[in-house]
């Protein structure tokens, strides 16, 4: 086995760049343990401990959690799918296509991407059905239920935005039918269709508009909005439980 | 006005400044609100904003009909008076009577689907909730549309038939009546 | 004596004192007393999010490589599919648009549907309940009786009105009514209630929105009121609801619908988004 001998990992540890980098030793001790997670950055989003029933699995399903996962996910797979795809009426359906039949690993993270975006709005809804059946919306959460649902509804423009980018048959209808119902809002449903599209039909106007705001403005407030749903999760007490 | 009044003492003379500061930063807030809302959305066609382009594409605009009257009532003479398809207009011309046809617009007036002619059933038959128009006149038959097709205004120059394509101004009717139609001679 | 040094107080308000912070019981971050109910975040949260995480690249990547995602003909606006579907999670919404004016079920139950979503925890103050599923045994069966209840109404509410559409474009003889002769109607047999053309007619005349007024509109309406506050007096009346419970009611009602019609839309509309059973639905036309 690859057996790091004692000397050479005794080194490392105690050399000043390794400390420079973990200011604490292995977290086998409570006070490393706290440590490890009180100093990094992306683990202090936690507490140092948590109540024993927030680690039931059957009592929160971890749906939350893995909503943010997913997210990431999504970032991950968005962020590398861009660098293939052209958001215009002339180039959005070729580069799809492309990425299906001439880039490496193209087809798996389209596919990726695609299940995934399914995915999150799959476990943001459950996310929410288990919050309401405990309870978990009662005083002092009640404004992160609202934060919440603005997040559900976030996430269902994200994966809608995104639906038209491929630009095919299957987007261009679905968009259609989708922004019609914004259409037909009273009184001001012309205008705010055609805020939404950049024309009066469905266009290379609408791909780029729906592009923008999918790749940049949404996930940048998704972003914003749960920041601040993490921090009032700690801020209210963390995750609910019997009084 | 900023500086307190002399003649009033203590907490009276305070209030009023932190009136004014109160107002002056709603005022100010609002203002910003309101030059960001207009600078994006503008106040519709009549003060184009940001997100309003002022160019428009071909579709909105005056569109010839591609055929000249003879050569259309001949085509649906052939056709038994199905409709004539104009792809870039986005329009049907019709043939509601004799010596009459009329333009319209090949949105669905439920959500605004495309609505193809159906040769089979000879009827346009919307595909996404099946609502149904009549052949001559494309007033609602069935399903769920509120009203017939929407038309757009024909003018007929020497034969040759343009047609006004901007959804905006377009003609909105309950039924059919002929002076929807344009005559031809 | 020595100069008085910082921010004076103003003359007749010496014993003005400064508060700096409010702090609420509830706000503060809980640490809780009981030493022995609680769990280290390192190892004990962080390995079943490690798990979880492992276990979603694992699957996703898996999924990822035996399913594609679809992709069909590049987009043509001059030609609609027939049917054309929203994406799935929208298809309750599109649903709804079959059985009512766009503007109600596009824009304005949406909208409502969503502000009364977030106004649930200013309805239902009380703590009763933080922690445990569905509050209580009578919670539990209140759910069940909700499921049951609205999927009922479901099923009687969508084949009603996909009767009466196909009674708008033939009338419905069920082999024995060819004989029968409604007053005001031009053919024999059955017109379902608001469809005869006798009443379109009229109703075009008569009415604001036509002859779709009352169908698309007063119905419509009438029916999403009628049945929550139904469920609610039931759930009141059986089980003597409390806010919570009621509450519950209405939440299941919710979700049972918005999954049930995400379902109909999905599986059950064909060609020219009728209604079929799900396992007798005509491909779509290209």
């Amino acid at each position: 086995m690859l057996d790091i001998p004692a000397n050479v990992w005794q080194r490392v540890v105690k050399s000043s760049l390794w400390r420079s980098i973990f200011r604490h030793g292995y977290p086998d001790s409570r006070k490393n343990q706290s440590l490890a997670v009180f100093t990094n950055v992306f683990l202090h989003l936690h507490p140092v401990k948590v109540r024993r029933h927030a680690l039931a699995i059957p009592y929160t399903w971890c749906m939350g959690g893995l909503s943010f996962f997913l997210f990431l996910a999504l970032t991950l797979t968005g962020v590398l799918l861009m660098f293939y795809y052209r958001p215009t009426e002339n180039f959005a359906y070729q580069d799809i296509k492309d990425l299906e039949t001439v880039v490496v690993f193209g087809q798996i993270l389209r596919n990726m991407h695609r299940w995934a975006a399914h995915g999150m709005v799959i476990t943001v809804f459950l996310h929410m059905i288990r919050v309401f059946y405990t309870g978990s919306y009662k005083p002092p959460r009640e404004f992160n239920w609202v934060i919440g649902t603005l997040l559900w509804v976030i996430t269902l423009i994200l994966s809608f935005t995104g639906y038209l980018l491929p630009w095919d048959q299957l987007a261009l209808w679905a968009v259609t039918v989708g922004t019609n119902m914004v259409g037909a809002t009273p009184m001001i449903g012309g205008e705010i269709l055609y805020l939404l599209r950049g024309s009066l039909e469905v266009s290379g106007n609408t791909l780029l508009r729906f592009y923008v705001l999918h790749v940049v403005g949404l996930p940048l407030i998704a972003g914003f909005v749960m920041a601040i749903h993490f921090w009032r999760i700690r801020k209210d007490g963390g995750i609910s439980g019997p009084l | 006005m900023i500086r307190p009044d002399p003649h009033r003492e203590g907490v009276a003379a305070r209030l009023r400044r932190r009136q004014l500061l109160r107002l002056g930063v709603l005022g100010t807030v609002l203002l910003f609100l309101a030059e960001f809302g207009g600078f994006f959305t503008g106040l519709g066609t009549l003060l184009p904003g940001f997100f309003r382009p002022l160019k428009t594409e071909a579709f909105g605009g005056k569109i010839d009909a591609g055929i000249n009257v003879a050569d259309l009532m001949q085509f649906f003479k052939n056709n038994n008076d199905a409709p004539y398809l104009n792809t870039p207009g986005r329009f049907f011309i019709i043939h509601p009577e004799a010596n009459r046809i009329m333009a319209i617009y090949r949105k669905c007036t439920h959500l605004g689907c495309t609505v193809p002619w159906n040769a089979g059933e000879d009827q346009f038959h919307c595909p996404c909730h099946g609502s149904l128009y009549d052949k001559h006149t494309a007033v609602v038959k069935g399903g769920p549309a509120p009203r017939p097709l929407d038309v757009f205004p024909i003018t007929i120059q020497g034969g040759a038939i343009t047609v006004d394509t901007n959804p905006t101004t377009d003609l909105q009717r309950t039924h059919y009546d002929p002076q929807q139609a344009t005559a031809v001679s | 004596m020595a100069p008085i040094r910082g921010p004076q107080p103003l003359p007749g308000q010496e014993r003005r004192l400064r508060l700096l912070a409010f702090v609420k019981q509830d706000s503060v971050v809980r640490v809780d007393k009981r030493i022995e109910d609680t769990a280290m975040v390192w190892p004990h949260l962080l390995v079943i999010e490690f798990i979880a995480a492992m276990l979603f690249t694992g699957g996703l990547f898996v999924i990822g490589a035996l399913v594609n995602a679809p992709l069909q003909d590049v987009s043509n606006p001059d030609h609609t599919p027939n049917p054309s579907k929203a994406p799935w999670y929208f298809l309750n919404l599109q649903e709804l648009l079959l059985h009512m004016n766009p503007a109600l079920a596009g824009v304005i139950v949406p909208t409502i549907a969503i502000v009364a979503l977030m106004a649930i925890p200013y309805v239902d103050t009380s703590r009763m309940g933080v922690g445990t599923y569905f509050h209580s045994r009578k919670g539990r069966q209140i759910v069940v009786f909700s499921i049951v209840f609205t999927i009922a109404i479901l099923y009687l509410l969508v084949t009603a009105d996909a009767l009466m559409k196909a009674s708008q474009l033939a009338p419905i003889t069920f082999g024995v009514f060819s004989g029968v002769h409604l007053p005001g109607t031009t053919k024999p047999g059955l017109y379902l209630p608001f469809f005869p053309q006798g009443y379109a007619a009229w109703a075009d005349l008569h009415l604001p929105g036509g002859k779709s007024f009352i169908p698309d509109m007063i119905i419509p309406t009438g029916v999403m009121l009628f049945f929550p506050v139904v469920l609610v007096l039931l759930v009141k009346r059986i089980w003597h609801a409390d806010r919570r419970e009621w509450m519950i009611a209405l939440f299941t009602g919710f979700i049972t619908t918005y999954l049930l019609l995400t379902f109909v839309g999905t599986a059950m509309r064909g060609q020219g988004m009728d209604l079929f059973v799900p396992w007798n639905v005509p491909p779509p036309l290209p």
